[in-house]
């Protein structure tokens, strides 16, 4: 995946690609940990975004071509031969260059880049002045002659990473004797893997093999590189001894500062294969998607459907809502027995049932209920972990790891908050007080005459036994003496007890309906807003996670995006 | 074999953990550079090597075996005069012999003493047997003790996965290869050929300078790097004998060579007969050590093992490599013979360079360590020119021939490994020990997890917030609506009671059913909470996320039954039925931070079991307080109800809010539980109902956390006497040399 780059009008494109590796990382930095990001990706991004800013923001105009290699490996014969001057020490002892050397053609603008590359000012050789007439075209370059890398001296090592990383191209100059080592393939080849844009690799010292030698040798080298993804690397051929295959090595050099192309390539080079390695983390499971990385984008990732009303019945079974509803019935029906209800029968049962517990009076427990039902502590803690497992388990459809843990611990995150907030929306939902219908008052202003009635009934009935039949007294007027009226009398008791039992049982009756009316409502408006409590404090935070994850994925999409020139 | 010849190895050896044959020093290179302290070397032979100390001639090849007659500098020259002592008790019976002398240097020390505890005296060796002048009679012991040793460490138990493993595991292949491949080998045939190992960088022309040690082409070679493939053994056809398959190398298959330079294929040992090799040395071409493949350095290590001597062969492009030191390193280490060969020296060069190269490997402490030269030439054949390549051959041949030599390799080799093992074995302890440790860890882990799920299974159970949600609105739902006076209470008299045992009306089914969901709510809330602790506490710690990390593998192959089995076997400790195929799941390493499927159903169960357990508690007592059970007598059912709810939501109102209208979970069953049962055996009896839960619950969780440990000893359940096993052994293998 190469990228053809042009200097000026592309490097918007670029910045797209590199803001997007930098949302990546963002996004992945708050994603860390035993399964999550690899905190070594995140900061090679982190680098590699550093050094394409600082790269960028530095001369476009100069090109830094380094030359790496083992010890022994003639690079700083080439430097020189390409310099024209001897510059960089040659020396049979080994290992010989422990600094990187740098020389600039045309020094204008250089000075910033030689300082961010950290050579040191005494390494540092101009050809301005000596520009000749065939390297005027080579004005912009600025060539590294790079210490040995396999050298007993490990600093060495470290600095070569460093120039590497730092490089728009990279020259490798191998010879015969060495050119399959491991300190240099394991090391630095392989991590240059889909660099060949910004790769070369020069086999030096050919003047000490044959013709037919150097083919095999090339064969083998080709194939070496191949296995490493460095199929399209330019193999050069060179013997600084002889001077032979420096023009085309030189003419490699001019191709690169003339086009100008080799800064932004080497970064774009650099955000493919930071891409790479970030997409494990976007990807999901075939299954679920297949469309992974298409543009166009996908639907937005979804908990599964079902999960947001699962889990409002789960929150409204552990806050026990319908058994609210059952206990508001019953609290109402009670209530309403006070002013409905028929006192008589009171009377009656007071007398029949001599039970101790009755001390607990009924009428106070709606208030009761309301202050215990509506507090902190409105549904157990473990029935509402236990449906938010649920919801992990299986509410979350298939994702790569570190974002199967990260929407599970969102499902979490509110979880300490759930109970409260339960119980708060169900003293909401509960009715104030407990409120005395209008009409129960009336009935209880009813069942009152009634039982008047009743009670001048039975003294009626008292008085005509006493006067009427008894004949005690006299002067007694006649409504209250005359045994002719006893019938009335009775008939008066016996109507108001009649009445009232049945004002009781029609009005029980209505209370009852009333009752179950009022308490499926509650239930109703308790479920709609548990569902509510739940998309809140649960669905919500998942959901986000799970657009963050989308957000990972676009910008994947862009980091990746092939920009192809007009 | 003269007198003469056991006086000068006696003298001449140095002692010190280089290279220690009589005329191995080469004093024209380390007189090349001004070398400090030591008292300096007597100057007659040091300052004339100074003067010229490379032929920069045709032959262009520096040795100094005429150096064999010089004096020993600095401390090697001391120990002339103390040779043949060796500490009191070390090595009793040994008789190889090893003139020792106190070492000055402190690296050097630990060789030295080594040395001495194997030494014996040339003359005790040579009126053993002429031709077998290796025979020792503690061989047997020795053989013994290895032998003894090679046991443990095979079975060293390295189970769980540690910064440490991968290299306990890497080390216990390498002594069991250095026990098999060599030091048991070497002891059974002591008369076996010196064996040679050519070692070095790709491209170094260690298969030319074979060739040419040979006189013939017998290994490959070529521009492609790496070259040789496969290892090529040449020796003379009279020593084939000792490279049988079932004496050498044992575990590597190997092919004959017929004809000239037959590549063989990798892997490979090429077997190559020469009448140009001297007797009793064998010569091994060993694939490089540098190239980008990686399976040639772990052969080549293997042949190092199996050596006696090494022949290290680096170039004057590459000696200042870092691969190359790294393996100097590991062979000084390891206190092996060596030699080291320089070559492609472009001739002009050979004078900055060797001195160069003398400068490195005396800042590297192997300035004892016998070099030879090679210049940049014509190449033949695949051979060096004959004269190029004789001051190796003569000093090979002479090697084999010298039986002072030969000991001396012998010797240092050998009680180089030894040595190494010293160090290296308690070292494969510690490691032991440190998987005992982790093993502890992860169940350590596993028990915390579960002691405080039980802890907070307690604390629910005891602060009433066990009675909220549903459990309480049904509750004030079936005391509020006066079902439970009805239910309670019923009349006086046997005959009536029967009479009136009856279904509890539904409310109060409800508020059984709410009471038993809450409590199976909980029990599977803490055991899935315990779990993940446990899972998350393994994922920190390297040995745990292995573990699940194998079990991720592990799937559900042969794994599940016996995770079923211990499931169905614990739920009938409980004496519960299970079902064996609900745990099949459980197989699944997400579930493994879940609690077990079964659970809710052993869960349901022992809560109704404890629900009986209440109301027998409540029918075997009279619990009532006497002034009530006098008017009443009560519903045991329904008593058992009001009891549970007493004894779970007696507890502290959670968070101690008074809400408005009342504390929680406490008005309505205090008043009426103290009314009916008194507040002291309210106290007596909740105390014991609580217990029995905590019981109850304790089983259920113990279950679960019995998979952890299942899966923990699933990995192998370690020895815990292996470590101190291994030191005895260890210690043994001292006493036996």
């Amino acid at each position: 995946m190469t990228t053809q780059v042009l200097d000026s009008g592309d490097r918007t494109g670029l910045s797209a690609r590199l803001a997007a590796l930098a949302r990546l990382v963002q996004i992945g930095a708050a994603r860390t940990g035993p399964d999550g990001f690899s905190e070594d990706l995140l900061t090679a991004a982190r680098e590699a975004l550093t050094r394409a800013g600082q790269r960028l923001m530095l001369s476009s105009r100069h090109t830094v071509v380094s030359l790496a290699g083992g010890t022994g490996s003639g690079k700083s014969s080439l430097f020189n031969q390409l310099a024209g001057a001897d510059f960089s020490t040659v020396g049979v002892t080994r290992p010989v260059t422990r600094q990187a050397h740098a020389c600039v053609w045309g020094v204008s603008g250089a000075g910033p880049l030689l300082e961010w590359l950290g050579v040191p000012r005494r390494h540092r050789y101009a050809r301005a002045s000596a520009l000749g007439s065939g390297e005027q075209l080579m004005n912009g370059l600025v060539l590294l002659d790079l210490p040995d890398h396999d050298s007993v001296m490990g600093h060495a090592t470290d600095l070569v990473g460093q120039l590497v990383g730092l490089s728009d191209l990279i020259v490798w100059v191998l010879d015969p004797q060495k050119y399959a080592d491991a300190a240099v393939h394991r090391r630095f080849l392989v991590p240059l893997a889909g660099h060949s844009e910004v790769v070369a690799v020069v086999l030096n010292q050919a003047d000490l093999l044959s013709a037919g030698q150097v083919e095999d040798c090339i064969h083998d080298l080709r194939r070496l590189l191949d296995s490493e993804g460095l199929g399209d690397v330019q193999i050069l051929v060179t013997s600084a001894k002889t001077g032979a295959g420096i023009e085309e090595l030189r003419k490699l050099l001019i191709e690169a500062v003339t086009a100008r192309t080799a800064a932004a390539a080497r970064i774009a080079a650099d955000v493919d294969n930071l891409v790479a390695r970030f997409e494990a983390y976007g990807a999901i499971e075939p299954g679920f998607r297949t469309d992974s990385l298409e543009p166009g984008g996908p639907a937005a990732m979804r908990l599964r459907t079902g999960t947001a009303a699962g889990l409002a019945a789960d929150f409204a079974a552990a806050a026990g809502v319908f058994a609210i509803g059952d206990a508001l019935r019953s609290a109402r029906e009670l209530r309403a027995m006070d002013y409905v209800g028929w006192p008589v029968s009171w009377v009656a049962e007071r007398l029949t049932s001599p039970d101790p517990a009755r001390k607990i009076r009924l009428g106070k427990l709606w208030d009761q209920l309301r202050g215990v039902t509506a507090g902190p502590s409105g549904a157990q803690q473990a029935a509402i972990d236990n449906a938010l497992t649920r919801v992990a388990d299986e509410g979350i459809p298939p994702l790569p790891p570190p974002w199967s843990r990260t929407v599970r611990a969102a499902v979490r995150s509110r979880a300490a908050d759930i109970p409260a907030e339960i119980g708060e929306q169900i003293g909401a939902a509960l009715p104030a007080r407990a409120v005395v219908d209008r009409w129960w008052r009336l009935v209880g202003v009813g069942q009152g005459l009634l039982l008047g009635c009743v009670l001048v009934g039975i003294a009626w009935l008292a008085s005509l036994i006493i006067f009427g039949v008894a004949h005690v007294g006299s002067g007694v007027p006649r409504l209250f003496s005359d045994a002719w009226l006893l019938p009335w009398a009775a008939v008066t008791g016996i109507a108001g007890l009649a009445g009232g039992w049945l004002m009781a049982r029609l009005c029980t009756r209505a209370v009852r309906r009333a009752a179950a009316r009022e308490a499926e409502a509650l239930t109703e408006d308790i479920l709609r807003r548990l569902a509510a409590v739940a998309g809140e404090l649960v669905i919500a935070p998942a959901e986000s996670e799970l657009e963050e994850l989308e957000r990972f994925r676009t910008a994947l999409r862009t980091a990746a995006c092939v920009v192809l020139p007009a | 074999m003269t007198e003469g010849m056991d006086a000068a190895a006696a003298q001449s050896l140095p002692g010190g953990p280089g290279w220690p044959g009589p005329a191995a020093v080469d004093h024209s290179f380390r007189g090349a550079q001004p070398v400090p302290g030591h008292g300096g070397p007597p100057p007659s032979f040091a300052e004339a090597a100074m003067t010229a100390p490379v032929p920069a001639g045709p032959k262009g090849l520096a040795t100094a075996e005429s150096a064999s007659g010089g004096s020993q500098p600095g401390a090697a020259g001391a120990a002339g005069g103390a040779g043949g002592q060796r500490p009191a008790g070390a090595g009793a019976g040994a008789i190889w012999t090893r003139p020792a002398a106190p070492e000055p240097g402190d690296a050097g020390a630990a060789g030295i003493a080594q040395a001495a505890g194997i030494a014996e005296t040339a003359a005790t060796m040579r009126a053993e047997a002429d031709d077998e002048p290796f025979a020792r009679v503690d061989a047997r012991k020795l053989e013994a003790a290895l032998l003894g040793l090679r046991h443990p460490i095979r079975t060293v138990p390295l189970l769980f996965e540690s910064p440490g493993v991968a290299e306990a595991k890497a080390e216990r292949v390498k002594l069991l290869s250095q026990i098999d491949d060599y030091l048991l080998p070497r002891l059974r045939q002591s008369g076996a050929p010196i064996l040679v190992a050519l070692v070095g960088s790709t491209g170094a022309g260690k298969s030319t300078l074979m060739n040419s040690l040979v006189a013939r082409q017998v290994s490959a070679t070529g521009i492609r790097r790496p070259t040789t493939n496969s290892p090529v053994l040449a020796c003379h056809p009279d020593d084939m004998r000792w490279f049988a398959e079932n004496v050498f190398l044992p575990t590597l298959p190997r092919v004959r060579q017929q004809g000239l330079a037959m590549p063989g294929r990798d892997g490979l040992l090429v077997l190559a007969a020469s009448e140009g090799m001297p007797k009793g040395v064998a010569v091994l071409d060993t694939p490089d050590i540098d190239s980008v493949v990686q399976a040639h350095r772990d052969f080549a290590d293997q042949f190092l093992d199996a050596s006696d001597l090494w022949l290290f062969v680096t170039t004057a492009r590459r000696y200042a490599d870092a691969a190359v030191w790294e393996m100097l390193q590991s062979a000084r280490d390891r206190g092996a013979a060596l030699a080291i060969a320089l070559s492609r020296v472009p001739p002009p060069a050979a004078a900055e360079l060797s001195a160069h190269f003398d400068a490195m490997l005396e800042a590297n402490g192997l300035s004892e360590v016998r070099r030879f030269i090679i210049p940049e030439t014509v190449i033949t054949d695949a051979q060096l020119p004959a004269e190029v390549a004789a001051p190796i051959r003569e000093w090979l041949a002479d090697t084999a021939r010298r039986d002072d030599r030969r000991v001396a390799v012998l010797t240092q080799t050998m009680s180089g490994v030894l040595d190494t093992f010293r160090a290296r074995v308690p070292a494969l302890a510690d490691e032991v020990t440190a998987q005992l440790a982790l093993r502890h860890q992860l169940r350590e882990t596993v028990e915390s997890a579960f002691t405080a799920g039980l802890a907070e299974f307690e604390q629910a159970t005891g602060d009433g917030s066990l009675l909220r949600g549903e459990a309480l609105a049904r509750w004030q739902d079936f005391a509020g609506a006066g079902d439970l006076l009805r239910t309670l209470a019923t009349r006086r008299g046997r005959g009536g009671s029967r009479q009136r045992k009856q279904q509890l009306p539904a409310r109060a089914i409800a508020l059984k059913g709410a009471l038993q969901a809450s409590m199976v709510a909980l029990v599977m809330a803490t055991a899935d909470r315990a779990a993940e602790r446990v899972v998350a506490g393994w994922q920190r710690q390297p040995a745990g996320r292995g573990l699940l990390a194998e079990r991720g593998a592990a799937g559900d192959s042969h794994d599940g039954p016996d995770e079923s089995d211990f499931v169905a076997s614990a739920l009938a400790d409980l004496g519960l039925v299970s079902d064996p195929g609900a745990n099949a799941a459980d197989c699944d390493p997400a579930a493994l931070a879940r609690a077990t499927p079964g659970l809710a159903a052993a869960a349901a169960a022992a809560v109704s079991e404890w629900q009986h357990h209440v109301r027998r508690l409540v029918k075997a007592e009279n619990v009532t307080k006497r002034s009530i059970a006098r008017v009443v007598s009560f519903d045991d059912e329904a008593l058992a109800l009001v009891l549970t709810i007493g004894v779970i939501g007696s507890g502290a109102a959670p968070g101690g809010t008074a809400v408005q209208g009342g504390t929680v979970g406490e008005a309505v069953p205090r008043q009426m539980l103290e009314s009916l049962f008194g507040a002291g055996l309210l106290r007596d009896i909740g105390a014991r109902i609580r217990l029995d839960l905590r019981e109850r619950a304790g089983r259920l969780l113990a279950a679960e956390a019995e998979r952890f440990f299942a899966l923990i000893d699933s990995a192998g359940v370690p020895d815990d006497s292996a470590a101190s096993e291994l030191l005895q052994a260890g210690e043994a293998l001292e006493g036996a040399r």
